[in-house]
């Protein structure tokens, strides 16, 4: 049966082409329309099981740099304080923010315009600190920079670039300002390097964590923290710690409730734009494989029928009709990988939104189950309502 | 021949009814999302907040220059007037923002707890008028508002609010001049620290600092650089910039562009998907093609009958499902999300879907192409 449905891919070979061509566009069609779903929500998916808890959203009104760990044994029902530290270093006269980026903080990827993103387990290359840089004419993917230290603690340390982030492109800013409303989206922040003064081009520069501790080795800066508290926390206990948390010099900017409501709010708004023609481009795929398959099915009508005479039960000629389908949607699939590498190669990974993740894969494979239903389906049903016969006379 | 393809098309229906469903549905589906993708696009393609129910302004900031002090509040007069009413059905109101001074603000404060003035204005017909919000705003305040001939004149009135130091009737300095309240606000009606004056009654000595024109609708980029230009042009260049556009971020411009090129991907499957349905109706009707050659009909006239049965298909499907999503859908979609106002351009959403349906055409005579190549003599001997 399998080597009948590889057969039956090399038989007609200018119509299974045009099978092909056109798989290859409704898997294009997907993955494009996933990736930009995706991307929509990316902004709050990694931290929205955080968000769901109880917790505050702090800022660090102290005038000293200071360790927010203590705030484990200051506060009740401690469950997590988390943060992103940062320090200045220098190089070449360039000045660089430096960020220490947790397994969470590294949840979301930002658009990058070369290279690849940060990875909690390769924090360093060859000894030197793997790092992503905010988008600069200055320098390169691969290139190896000495930084040096700013502050009192001095110290160099070897960077080795491996990826740069696209202009304008949104990534976590610990540093910035909070607008009111718009959940998760308040803790990102997007410059214009073009658009920045020449003394103002100061290049975010994200280190994993670890890489951070080794070579600051306390010596940091957090303004935003977010302080989670354990589920059986009181309301009581709640309202003591934001009371403790005031006298401690923070300011108690959000709850994780308004975070976490805001910013699916703010995702809403943003997937609204995008449901619509989801919905379209699912509708139109369905549409056009069942007029497809139902075409090669009425097609192939005669040799079905020579099988069945043979001996061959129907819904085995179903089967062979979805290993067809099966593998000219696997070339498909891979045709319309090939297509979205020259694409993103010809217009660059900031043009547009196209990307092999998880997501895209489990779409193209119910993609793909939805295909083989439709091969198998089908083509029983059509073959259901004619004898051999009949099909026979029919055709002559 | 009209019998024929009448013909042709009732059995296209009777024996190949799905297929027609199939066509007529990729259709539908390709223009509604091409024109959604294209209304989203624009609507998003200047102001890119007013997706989120912020409405779309213009700002216009004045150089601080000591030199040009006092010469940008006279410029708003009839003449600026008569540039801005070319879009007078756009303009929600115009609002100069003119800064009485540290000073001058104290006092009114601290006399009559004033925080805020207020002197926006709308154009309609080369003239001044109330802005849009008046009648709202006079409802507000149990029935008076200065009227657009007090506009017009500079009479000395105002509006002032609620917890403003000063009743109807009576008289308030404001820069030096006798201004003499017309309207009192109730409530939170309005700005309740604030005094509304028309603009014309301000002296022509304060500076002003910016204008914003907001609009009642979402502009497109067209729109914005067309206005922005007759603005810079009007105030001249050295005098005024205009507020530094927004730093868009780049996954908005990633989304939108990514529809765009969707919404076009869509039109070709759904050309596509023509292209392999209508194939198949004609390898079908092979034999009836054989005979009507034998029987003396040119190919292409045969193709001519085809073709004008497909296009007749193709047509209606093609208008029903513009007029469908401009009429229907678009509004019902309105109706359920607040914000969701798009704004299309007539003229060109008609291009797109004339693009689509030349696409589809030109699918189609390929077809005719593939599909009609054989002789009747060689389509004969295939079947037999």
């Amino acid at each position: 049966m399998v080597w009948l449905g590889f057969r039956n891919c090399f038989t007609n070979i200018h119509r299974n082409l045009l099978q092909v061509f056109q798989m290859a566009l409704l898997m294009f069609l997907g993955i494009f329309m996933t990736t930009t779903f995706v991307r929509q929500i990316s902004l709050f998916s990694p931290y929205s099981d955080y968000f769901d808890g109880n917790g505050f959203v702090l800022f660090d009104c102290g005038l000293d740099a200071r360790n927010p760990e203590n705030l484990y044994d200051k506060l009740e029902k401690t469950d997590d304080v988390n943060y992103i530290r940062y320090s200045g270093a220098e190089s070449g006269g360039q000045s660089f923010i430096v960020y220490g980026f947790d397994k969470m903080a590294l949840g979301y990827k930002p658009t990058l315009i070369k290279g690849k993103w940060l990875s909690e387990k390769r924090p360093y290359h060859s000894g030197r600190v793997n790092a992503v840089v905010s988008y600069t004419d200055k320098l390169d993917v691969g290139d190896d920079i000495e930084m040096e230290i700013s502050g009192e603690k001095g110290g160099k340390f070897t960077v080795h670039i491996c990826g740069m982030i696209a202009n304008t492109a949104l990534m976590l800013n610990p540093n910035g300002q909070e607008n009111e409303g718009k959940g998760i989206r308040q803790y990102y922040s997007h410059d214009d390097y073009y658009f920045m003064d020449e003394s103002m081009r100061t290049v975010s520069m994200i280190i994993t964590d670890k890489a951070f501790a080794d070579q600051f080795d306390g010596y940091f800066y957090s303004t935003r923290l977010y302080v989670r508290f354990k589920d059986d926390i009181s309301t009581e206990e709640l309202e003591e710690n934001k009371n403790r948390l005031i006298s401690e010099e923070y300011a108690v900017i959000n709850s994780f409730d308004k975070v976490s409501s805001e910013s699916r709010q703010y995702i809403f708004s943003k997937l609204v734009d995008v449901i619509p023609i989801a919905l379209g481009s699912l509708i139109l795929i369905c549409i056009s494989v069942a007029g497809v398959v139902l075409i090669d099915s009425k097609k192939r009508l005669t040799q079905y029928s020579v099988y069945y005479i043979c001996g061959m039960k129907w819904y085995k000629c179903c089967i062979i009709s979805m290993i067809q389908s099966f593998i000219l949607a696997v070339t498909g699939f891979v045709l319309a990988v090939v297509a979205g590498g020259i694409m993103l190669r010809i217009t660059g990974r900031e043009k547009v939104m196209f990307e092999i993740g998880g997501s895209q894969i489990l779409v193209c494979l119910l993609l793909l189950v939805y295909i083989l239903v439709v091969s198998f389906l089908l083509p029983l049903h059509i073959i259901r309502k004619y004898t051999p016969v009949e099909i026979f006379k029919e055709k002559t | 021949m009209l019998q024929m393809i009448i013909r042709n098309f009732l059995n296209l229906i009777k024996r190949q009814y799905v297929i027609v469903i199939i066509l007529v549905l990729s259709q539908f589906m390709a223009v509604s999302i091409i024109l959604f993708a294209y209304g989203t696009y624009t609507a998003n393609s200047v102001n890119l907040e007013a997706a989120q129910g912020e409405e779309s302004k213009i700002i216009l900031d004045f150089v601080d220059s000591d030199e040009n002090t006092a010469s940008e509040l006279n410029m708003i007069n009839a003449t600026f007037a008569s540039v801005m009413s070319d879009y007078d059905s756009m303009i929600q109101y115009i609002f100069p923002f003119v800064n009485p001074g540290k000073e001058e603000m104290k006092k009114l404060n601290e006399e009559y707890g004033i925080y805020s003035l207020e002197n926006a204005f709308s154009v309609l017909g080369g003239m001044f008028t109330v802005d849009k919000d008046a009648e709202y705003k006079r409802k507000q305040c149990g029935g008076d508002w200065y009227s657009d001939e007090d506009l017009r004149k500079g009479n000395l009135l105002c509006c002032a609010g609620n917890t403003v130091k000063a009743e109807k009737g009576q008289k308030i300095t404001l820069f030096g001049r006798q201004y003499t309240v017309v309207a009192k606000g109730i409530g939170d009606a309005w700005d309740p620290a604030a005094v509304n004056i028309p603009f014309s009654a301000i002296p022509g000595n304060l500076h002003m600092q910016a204008i914003t024109i907001k609009f009642n609708r979402k502009i497109v980029k067209s729109e914005y650089d067309e206005i922005a230009g007759k603005l810079v042009d009007y105030f001249g260049e050295e005098n005024v910039e205009l507020t530094p556009k927004r730093v868009v971020e780049l996954e908005i411009k990633q989304t939108f562009r990514s529809l765009i090129y969707i919404s076009v991907l869509m039109g070709i499957i759904s050309a596509f998907t023509v292209f392999v349905l209508y194939r198949f109706v004609l390898e079908e009707r092979m034999h009836m093609t054989a005979v009507y050659e034998i029987c003396g009909c040119t190919r292409f006239r045969a193709a001519l009958i085809f073709l004008s049965e497909m296009l007749g298909i193709l047509v209606v499907n093609t208008l029903l499902a513009y007029l469908l999503y401009m009429n229907v859908i678009r509004k019902k979609l309105e109706q359920m999300i607040p914000w969701f106002r798009m704004h299309y351009l007539e003229d060109n959403s008609r291009k797109l879907v004339m693009i689509y349906f030349v696409i589809i055409v030109v699918t189609i005579l390929a077809t005719l192409m593939v599909s009609l190549k054989k002789t009747p003599r060689e389509i004969l001997k295939e079947e037999c």
